[in-house]
């Protein structure tokens, strides 16, 4: 599992490349931080290449998204697959992001 | 085999693991690296100490040998002074030719000219082998000695002359041949003669017992005819101050010097003449003293100078330096002894924490999984109502959890069968916390509230209150009006349940809501419908869909559906047994990352 972190215009982009199983959600803490400090901005998570989240990956997304709501941030997933749209709807997430 | 029996055996004991491999022991393990620690550590000490000696015994060798060169230095001067006195004696009446031997070495023969009316008397050898005593300190004596026909007119046995200083100023002369023709039999005359050119004799013991050795020359006539032998007596214990004090290479060295029988230098003095020794006896004697033997044979008279050294000397620096590194190694062994002791400790330490703090949740784990009802049939005593439910843990602490009650509404009286089946998001001790958390509000929360959506409303508020680390939990709540079938049915953000009648099942679309933790307050919304006693509802957690076999394909939705699909006329026993089976197929021996919980329900009329 591996974050690619980049600045752009906005905010941030984090481009998720793998799975975000339970063991990937225990080693990625240190670029979900990095995300977490453009809280007042767009945080877009690109998620062409992740194949896989997991409820672990899914609380990381509930945090960022926490934080980005107090900040009046905002947290967008753009190129999600299709399995990762359907966890996403069958867990109720998609309706906390904006999705493209 | 719980947590706890895992970890009892991990700890310190030498046991099986759960696929009968052998299992090492901490204390093993540390035995083990300390057997390493010194076997290293003593063979390197052993190759240092090997190579030591042998460089101490090779400079020994080199010592040795320098010292026995002085030795033999030392003699050679002090013999080839006797050789001179005696060319310088027979030269006072002899002429003396050089002559090669046959091969090629230079010798000097020496002729008798005068003629026998014309030789000297008696008293006039006498007299000048006085005067070349009194000129050579350093002898012991010396002799002209005569064939017996040669003197035959003033001697009848012949003449030996033979003078000595015997104590200051006083010359002693003997006229061997008086006591008789013994000596014409012994080395230096009998040998000399034989030989026909000038020799050293072998050390031997003189007519007074001092131990002496000779240089004798021929005496020939113009016809090459023998006459007799010049012969001159040096005293070995002469040698004795000169080599003792010379040739020391070592504190307690000893240098001796033997001929083919006895010692002619000997550090004990008691030990010249008495002693019978050969070279060999020597090294015997110093092989069980602990000594080393270094000799050289001196060719010209057959004398043997040996350096005696004990093996204390020769290692003295090797030893020094062994005994220091002993002590240093031991000290650092003893260090490493200890770090490995403290180590040890630690580790027990941390591993021992580790296990208790991990046993301990393990029990709380254990009590909570103790609260989820496990007896089947749940309602032995009700018809209208079969439901039965599993649990898979996995290997590490989980967070499933599922449970039922029948309740009855105090308002209307009409009794209604309510089910939870839950899954927290990640694993290990924070998942079982909420787990357990869940659980404990279920049981309450359902037994006040009626309607599902309420229910996980509530336990949402409760968990969501103060979630500092974001932990969910993802539900499926369902309220079941036993008299007419009637299912509420909320979805915290879990997997669609089966409904499975006839032939055919298939997954129910149920609007999703968000898992219960993630946001308080939230809104959730409950689907209705009906279930038919034909009908078996099936609900499971992401465990089962998402089981991987080795190769880490996924198990996913449609295996499962299809197995219910297949039983779907079955009790839910049957059913539940039957998904089981067909994912344990499908695993193989892929480790559970999971826990897995499957639920059916059927109602009876």
């Amino acid at each position: 599992m591996e974050i690619i972190i980049k600045e752009i215009k906005n905010g941030v982009e984090g481009h998720f490349v793998g799975r975000l199983d339970t063991v990937a959600a225990t080693k990625v803490g240190s670029e979900m931080t990095k995300l977490g400090e453009y809280a007042d901005k767009e945080i877009l998570l690109d998620f062409a290449e992740l194949e896989f989240i997991s409820s672990s990956g899914l609380r990381l997304l509930l945090m960022l998204n926490k934080q980005a709501k107090a900040k009046k941030g905002k947290v967008i997933i753009a190129n999600a697959s299709d399995e990762v749209k359907h966890v996403l709807k069958l867990t109720g997430f998609i309706s906390l992001f904006e999705i493209r | 085999m719980n947590i706890r029996e895992k970890i009892k055996e991990w700890k310190w004991t030498n046991g099986k693991d759960s696929n009968g491999k052998k299992m090492y022991s901490m204390w093993q393990l540390c035995l083990w690296l300390l057997f390493l620690v010194v076997a290293t550590y003593s063979l390197s000490f052993a190759r240092n100490y090997y190579i030591a000696k042998q460089q101490a015994l090779l400079d020994a060798k080199t010592k040795a040998d320098l010292n026995l060169q002085i030795a033999s230095g030392i003699i050679d001067k002090h013999l080839s002074q006797v050789k001179i006195s005696c060319d310088n004696l027979a030269s006072t009446f002899l002429e003396a030719k050089d002559v090669i031997d046959e091969n090629g070495n230079k010798y000097k023969k020496f002729v008798y000219h005068n003629h026998p009316g014309a030789r000297e008397s008696k008293s006039e050898i006498f007299a000048g082998l006085e005067l070349f005593t009194k000129a050579n300190p350093h002898l012991w004596g010396a002799a002209i000695a005569f064939e017996t026909d040669f003197y035959q007119d003033t001697c009848p046995n012949g003449l030996c002359a033979f003078v000595r200083h015997s104590s200051k100023d006083v010359y002693e002369h003997v006229d061997i041949s008086a006591m008789g023709d013994k000596f014409r039999e012994k080395e230096w005359y009998g040998g000399t003669k034989m030989l026909g050119r000038p020799q050293w004799t072998k050390p031997y013991l003189d007519v007074i017992g001092e131990l002496i050795v000779s240089y004798c020359i021929p005496i020939y006539d113009e016809n090459d005819k023998f006459l007799g032998i010049v012969d001159v007596d040096y005293q070995l214990s002469r040698f004795n101050n000169e080599l003792t004090q010379e040739v020391h290479p070592y504190e307690n060295s000893e240098l001796m010097l033997l001929t083919s029988n006895q010692f002619i230098v000997h550090p004990n003095r008691n030990y010249i003449k008495d002693k019978q020794t050969s070279i060999d006896d020597l090294k015997k004697d110093c092989e069980t003293d602990n000594k080393r033997v270094y000799f050289e044979t001196i060719d010209s008279n057959m004398m043997t100078v040996a350096l005696v050294c004990s093996n204390d000397d020769i290692f003295k620096n090797v030893n020094e330096i062994t005994s220091k590194i002993r002590i240093y190694g031991s000290i650092g062994l003893i260090i490493t002894l200890i770090l490995l002791f403290l180590t040890i400790v630690e580790i027990k330490k941390v591993t021992e924490s580790r296990a208790n703090i991990e046993s301990e949740l393990t029990v709380a784990s254990n009590i909570q999984m103790d609260m989820l009802p496990k007896m089947f049939p749940a309602f032995p005593d009700r018809k209208d109502i079969n439901v039965y439910a599993a649990l898979k843990p996995a290997k590490s602490v989980g967070g499933d959890l599922y449970d039922f009650i029948i309740r009855k509404d105090p308002q209307t009286g009409k009794e209604s069968f309510c089910f939870i089946v839950g899954d927290v998001s990640g694993k290990g001790v924070p998942a079982a916390l909420l787990m357990a958390m869940v659980c404990s509000l279920f049981r309450d929360i359902a037994r006040k509230k009626q309607k599902a959506s309420e229910i996980v409303s509530d336990i949402n508020n409760c968990i969501s209150d103060r979630n500092e680390h974001d932990m969910f939990c993802t539900l499926a709540v369902g309220v079941i009006d036993l008299e007419t079938g009637k299912l509420e049915y909320c979805n915290a953000g879990h997997n669609q349940p089966i409904i499975a009648k006839g032939n055919k099942a298939e997954y129910v679309e149920i609007t999703p809501n968000l898992p219960v933790g993630a946001f308080g307050n939230f809104e959730y919304i409950s689907n209705e419908m009906t279930i038919s006693p034909d009908e078996r509802l099936f609900i499971y957690t992401d465990g089962l869909t998402e089981a991987e076999d080795i190769k880490k394909n996924e198990y996913g939705e449609l295996a499962p559906l299809e197995i219910v699909k297949n039983h779907a006329n079955d009790t839910p026993e049957t059913i539940i047994n039957n998904v089981l089976s067909g994912l344990s197929a499908f695993v193989g021996k892929a480790e559970q990352s999971d826990d897995i919980t499957l639920m059916c329900i059927q109602l009876n009329k």
